[in-house]
């Protein structure tokens, strides 16, 4: 097993189940991108503390108080670089994510739900992660939720693009 | 590869499929999964990119404005994180815009082989163009507290 397939399992595995341990994966002036930047002052963590906040509700083990009980399976990982050569890679994951009460604030009612994401890691001289940059794929989640979404395949020989203006 | 060539990739969206294409090689995997792209073949990528390429702002497809946010990597492999508007698109994943620009961020891992895009793996955050449309979704993690049909946060 490689050195970045290898941090991938641990990090999979560490994210749900100890989040001192999954915090010690990262170095301490981390920099943590999970979704669009808006706002940095909210949206991208640059300390461990804002990081417990992020990670901490993915090693919650309680079934009772709708933050669900959550798991990551490794799917894949691409060995990448980082700025300057550094080391780095991407791990393409799935997640699992039973009893929830609500997924990104729609009523999930304990449903188990799953998905794919990306995770992008860079990894500093001593080999902690330095930089973080996922981004999940929600839309199926939120289509089995009820949410009106559809991912229309466009691309599909003779696909009418008039199909996708809303009908009135 | 760069950031010029990931420069050179977007424009050459806004140019035409057979110009994005072009810059991928013979055999390859493109993955846009929140899209339910995983393509292999040449025609259907052109296909793919095909909506990005429209100039016209009437025709409901939108057009679509995209840069470079960042190049992270060398020249056999890269993490490209972009942003993206659409302007005159009718909906996105099916849901009306009513006239509303959307917008989002995400990233793609390229990897190199020959000067060519020989693999990609897109994601990108689709709760915040949601959102913006008004559907009760938070951008605040996956396990926010339902959202409030009066305040979307």
């Amino acid at each position: 097993m490689s050195e970045n397939q290898d941090h991938a399992r641990r990090w999979a595995s560490l994210i749900t189940s100890d989040t001192d341990a999954a915090l010690g994966l990262f170095a301490d002036d981390v920099l943590y991108d999970d979704r669009r930047n808006i706002d940095h002052v909210f949206d991208t963590a640059t300390s461990k503390a804002e990081l417990r906040e992020r990670l901490a509700p993915f090693a919650n083990t309680d079934p009772g108080n709708g933050l669900g009980v959550h798991r990551f399976d490794v799917l894949d990982v691409i060995d990448a670089t980082g700025a300057d050569g550094s080391r780095a890679a991407a791990i393409l994951w799935t997640w699992t994510g039973e009893h929830l009460e609500s997924f990104r604030g729609v009523p999930a009612g304990g449903r188990t739900l799953s998905t794919r994401g990306q995770t992008w890691h860079q990894f500093d001289a001593a080999g902690k992660v330095s930089r973080e940059s996922t981004f999940w794929n929600d839309v199926p989640v939120f289509a089995e939720l009820g949410l009106p979404v559809v991912t229309p395949a466009y691309w599909e020989a003779g696909f009418d693009f008039s199909s996708l203006a809303p009908s009135s | 590869m760069s950031y010029r060539f990931a420069v050179l990739w977007l424009k050459a969206f806004r140019d035409s499929p057979e110009k994005v294409c072009d810059l991928y090689a013979d055999d390859f995997l493109f993955e846009d999964l929140m899209l339910g792209q995983s393509i292999t073949d040449k025609a259907d990528l052109g296909r793919a990119f095909a909506p990005y390429a429209n100039k016209d702002i009437t025709n409901g497809i939108g057009l679509h404005l995209f840069r470079i946010d960042e190049y992270i990597g060398d020249e056999n492999r890269g993490l490209i994180r972009w942003s993206w508007e659409a302007h005159g698109a009718a909906a996105f994943l099916g849901v009306p815009t009513n006239g509303k620009v959307v917008g989002t961020s995400g990233h793609t891992m390229h990897l190199y082989q020959g000067g060519k895009i020989k693999r990609e793996s897109t994601y990108w955050d689709a709760a915040s163009i949601l959102r913006d449309l008004g559907l009760p979704v938070s951008t605040r993690g996956v396990t926010a507290p339902r959202v409030g049909a009066a305040a979307y946060v």
